[in-house]
């Protein structure tokens, strides 16, 4: 049934969508003002992630909410439903087509909206002489530094402050990195360390022991580096190092006795080095993916009862209020801080000047209205998903990872409303008659 | 009542293939309208191998009957069974074969596509499918239109693609909708020739008409329906029978001999009816004079 499905669509003709999405994001990108190349970037960014989500919006509803009524109407259904195919796998089936359709059709504009992206991103480097202007790094802050192992005087404090290490081998010089959630959030696939080391003896070059530490797991890696004078190495180490609230401990000692050595505590950082664009574009295109299964499954379970243009209707509202979820949430939570609720002779008003004046109670009908209101609010937002949790495009425009954490609550959000409006679906289809 | 081999809880060798107990259809009225009763406790037997027609006017209840039985709709009361199982089910399913009144099929496939999406839905291996599909493209005369969507078809070729789907799995129970409407003599005496052929390879045949003769020409048993009652059911040569008239059917009668055999019967104080030569029927014409020619060169 799935391929089915997806022969279907394919021979309506649905590829054509593949034009327009090319044609509106070329005619945005002409129309786009062209002062500042990064934030042209950026617009660009949410033109094609926008574009590919309205015209995957209007493929799955037209698609999804018609095909189950005109397969009514034909009475193709009555040819299919006598095969062995049960009436549940007849809607699974139809999901899976429309999921195959639908995901092909995001690939290309996937692909399209990179080459996009990627040749106005070169034109953008061209400009600015920066090409990693897809996604910068980003960097973990030091919290100070102190001496570690044997004694240490007043005077080595004050080294320790400047980056200075000197004195007895085995002398460690720890540094400390802050971390924050937000920051180990997303996928960046390793850190990075590019410090810089001065030699004060006349040997050009220092041999330096690095002990990267976790301090909550107590996991290190330890390296030997050489550091030419002036010059700076790059120390990798894997993202797993930094405890998300502790941050990361990283000492130092020298290998060679009498080698005092400084670093240069602006270059010595620990860098978070982000993953490329391209997976953060697939995972924002995969999240897209989910929101529109999701629709798709709304459309179905719609069309089961109804006739297509209703269920195309009813599909529409659905993401009109799945897609206006947080403005609806922050109406509800004003109303629940506003003691006299939406209808009240106090709402809306705003502060009156003036001498404070007790509020008048407000007749019980007003009250109730109050509460149906509240009630069809709570209903609105909790039967339908809130579909920016399928949205990644606030991560890509502002050159940030989009976190693993995010897609997965994507993936949640849609199992758990994917499988009840099937369950839905199923109930209501289970006992349809195939009269018409 | 004997009962035969059990293939995946459907009883393929049951003497009852079909059997419906007091089923009762009504469609409720919505928005005030009147309830209709389109079946009225209908009680009915098809034994395996056997070709059953339901006969009965527009809105009798022939295809209420026949969704009931296919688990398209379902009952408001009464009980119905195929092979045993409850109708719907998709074991049952698996043995079914169903022409519909009119082939609802997809109308951007080509016959070929159209064969292997159903083929597909009874899991045929692709080896075996290929081959159903070659075979029954080749029966149903549309080899040279098997590329062609079906959208472009004659009402004719509909009917034929639409019994080769019917056909994809090799039934065991075939339930046909009108199967020879719309379709040319040629056409019809083919159909005809194929029921007849499944039921000399065992298959049970059920098939509502209100053609009399394509019924008359098959059937083993017919059942008459009128606004959704069963009027009449048994087997068409009973039925049919006139009891009180003999016939005698004689090669080249002489006109003397024919004298002879009149005198002999008055003598008997027997009535005579009538004597004349049979006739041909329309169909058999037909046939004699355009049957010769090949199914695909005759237009649609």
């Amino acid at each position: 049934m799935g391929c089915q499905t997806l022969r279907q669509c394919l021979r309506r003709k649905v590829l054509f969508v593949l034009l327009l999405f090319v044609a509106t994001v070329f005619v945005g990108l002409r129309l786009m003002p062209s002062y500042d190349p990064a934030r042209r970037l950026g617009m660009l960014i949410v033109l094609c992630l926008y574009a590919t989500s309205f015209f995957g919006v209007i493929v799955a509803i037209f698609l999804s909410a018609t095909v189950l009524p005109e397969d009514r109407e034909r009475k193709t259904i009555t040819t299919v439903l006598t095969k062995p195919v049960g009436r549940f796998n007849y809607l699974l089936g139809r999901i899976l087509g429309f999921a195959l359709t639908l995901g092909l059709i995001l690939l290309v504009m996937g692909v399209a909206s990179w080459g996009f992206i990627r040749w106005e991103g070169v034109a953008a480097g061209r400009k600015t002489g920066r090409t990693d202007l897809l996604l910068g790094k980003r960097g973990i802050d030091p919290t100070g530094t102190y001496l570690a192992g044997g004694e240490s005087t007043e005077r080595d404090e004050k080294d320790a402050r400047a980056g200075v290490l000197r004195g007895p081998i085995d002398r460690r010089l720890v540094f400390g990195f802050r971390s924050g959630l937000d920051r180990l959030s997303g996928d960046n696939q390793t850190c990075e360390m590019t410090p810089v080391v001065w030699t004060s003896t006349a040997l050009p070059t220092a041999h330096v022991e690095i002990v990267v530490t976790n301090p909550v797991s107590d996991e290190q890696m330890m390296s030997y580096v050489t550091f030419d004078s002036g010059r700076t190495v790059s120390v990798r180490f894997p993202k797993k190092l930094i405890d998300p609230r502790q941050g990361v401990e990283v000492s130092v000692r020298r290998v060679q006795a009498g080698a005092d050595v400084r670093f240069s505590l602006g270059s010595f950082q620990v860098m978070l080095r982000p993953a490329p664009f391209e997976y953060s574009f697939f995972k924002s295109l995969v999240m897209t993916f989910l929101g529109l299964l999701v629709l798709v499954i709304v459309s179905i379970t719609a069309s089961t009862f109804l006739s297509s243009w209703v269920a195309v209707l009813v599909a529409f509202v659905s993401y009109f209020f799945a897609a206006l979820q947080d403005v609806l949430l922050d109406f509800m939570q004003s109303l629940e801080g506003n003691s006299v609720g939406f209808l009240g002779s106090q709402a809306f008003h705003g502060h009156v000047h003036g001498p404070a004046v007790a509020p008048t109670p407000d007749p019980l009908y007003v009250v109730a209205l109050n509460k149906t209101f509240y009630g069809c609010m709570w209903v609105v937002t909790h039967i339908f998903p809130n579909f920016d949790r399928f949205d990644a495009s606030s991560f890509l425009t502002v050159s940030r990872d989009v976190p693993g954490a995010v897609v997965w609550t994507a993936t949640y959000v849609f199992l758990i409303y994917g499988a009840c409006y099937l369950a839905v679906g199923q109930v209501i289809f289970w006992r349809r008659e195939i009269v018409s | 009542m004997a009962r035969g081999t059990k293939q995946a809880g459907v009883s393929v060798g049951r003497e009852i293939a079909i059997e419906a107990k007091g089923l009762t259809k009504v469609y409720t009225g919505r928005f005030g309208r009147n309830p209709v009763v389109a079946l009225r406790d209908l009680d009915l037997e098809v034994r395996r191998g056997e070709v059953f027609g339901l006969l009965g006017p527009n809105g009798s209840g022939k295809t209420t009957t026949l969704k009931l039985l296919l688990g398209l709709i379902f009952p408001t009361s009464g009980a119905a069974s195929v092979l045993g199982q409850k109708p719907g089910n998709v074991l049952v399913n698996q043995h079914i074969g169903f022409l519909p009144e009119e082939s609802y099929l997809y109308q951007f496939l080509n016959a070929d596509e159209t064969l292997d999406f159903y083929g597909r839905l009874f899991r045929l291996p692709r080896g075996e499918r290929k081959k159903r599909i070659d075979e029954l493209i080749r029966m149903v005369g549309l080899e040279s239109a098997r590329r062609r969507p079906i959208r472009g078809y004659s009402k004719g070729m509909s009917r034929r693609i639409g019994l080769a789907q019917a056909l994809i799995n090799d039934p065991e129970v075939l339930f046909l909708d009108e199967p020879t409407s719309g379709l040319d003599p040629i056409g019809t005496r083919e159909i005809k020739d194929l029921i007849l052929d499944l039921k000399r390879r065992g298959k049970t045949v059920l098939l509502s008409s209100h053609l009399l003769a394509d019924v008359e020409d098959v059937c083993d048993r017919i059942a008459i329906l009128k606004t959704g009652e069963l009027k009449v059911v048994g087997a068409v040569s009973e039925l049919l029978m006139v009891k009180d008239i003999t016939q005698i059917r004689l090669r080249r009668l002489s006109p003397d001999a024919l004298e002879h055999l009149k005198a002999i019967l008055a003598e008997q104080k027997t009535e005579v009816v009538e004597i004349s030569h049979p006739r041909s029927t329309l169909e058999e014409l037909f046939l004699r004079i355009v049957g010769a020619a090949p199914v695909e060169t005759r237009k649609e």
